[in-house]
């Protein structure tokens, strides 16, 4: 194997190559933050109350950072117009951030 | 508070405000009985919070800055 391969391999750490979308839910800053957000959804997929969500997304992502990085002050300024999104596993799903606010989980297909 | 207003707070304090506050030392964290303890370095965060809650002052800006400058 590959050292390449070894780090695609442990960037799939669940080891699925399918995914099917279960939840998703658009992020408004003004409404509250992005963890809160990403719990709710993930909660919502796992047919649980978000304050029942184990362990703490935390553990997964530090999404205060994610925040700032697409919905702070600058990230629609002068000097950024931040496009993209952020991929992660958390709770045994996969989620994404998108720049433009919408937050989708997906669980295994396979 | 509501019900849906303490959901919020507590999804919002375990998911992000407390695990980062145990990464920097200032509380732990035990998750059986879900509460929080000043950790090794709160003394030192108050503080420094204090120092920047002077600062706001005008009268004592100065004083603040170069304390602050002193420790560098």
């Amino acid at each position: 194997m590959t050292e390449s391969d070894r780090r695609a391999n442990e960037g799939n750490r669940s080891g699925h190559a399918e995914w099917r979308q279960v939840e998703q839910r658009h992020h408004e800053p003004a409404e509250g933050d992005l963890a809160t957000d990403i719990v709710v959804v993930v909660a919502a997929a796992e047919g649980i109350e978000p304050s029942e969500l184990r362990p703490p997304l935390y553990e997964a992502v530090d999404a205060a950072a994610l925040e700032e990085t697409f919905f702070g002050q600058n990230a629609r300024s002068v000097s950024r117009q931040s496009a993209g999104t952020v991929d992660f596993h958390y709770a045994g799903y996969r989620v994404a951030v998108e720049s433009g606010g919408w937050i989708r989980v997906y669980e295994p297909a396979d | 508070m509501s019900g849906e207003q303490w959901e919020r707070v507590y999804v919002s304090l375990y998911h992000a405000h407390v695990p980062k506050l145990v990464d920097e030392g200032v509380v732990t964290f035990d998750e059986d009985s879900e509460t929080i303890q000043a950790g090794e370095n709160a003394t030192q965060m108050l503080a420094a919070l204090e120092r920047m809650g002077a600062s706001l002052d005008s009268d004592q800006e100065h004083h603040a800055r170069s304390e602050i400058d002193d420790r560098k």
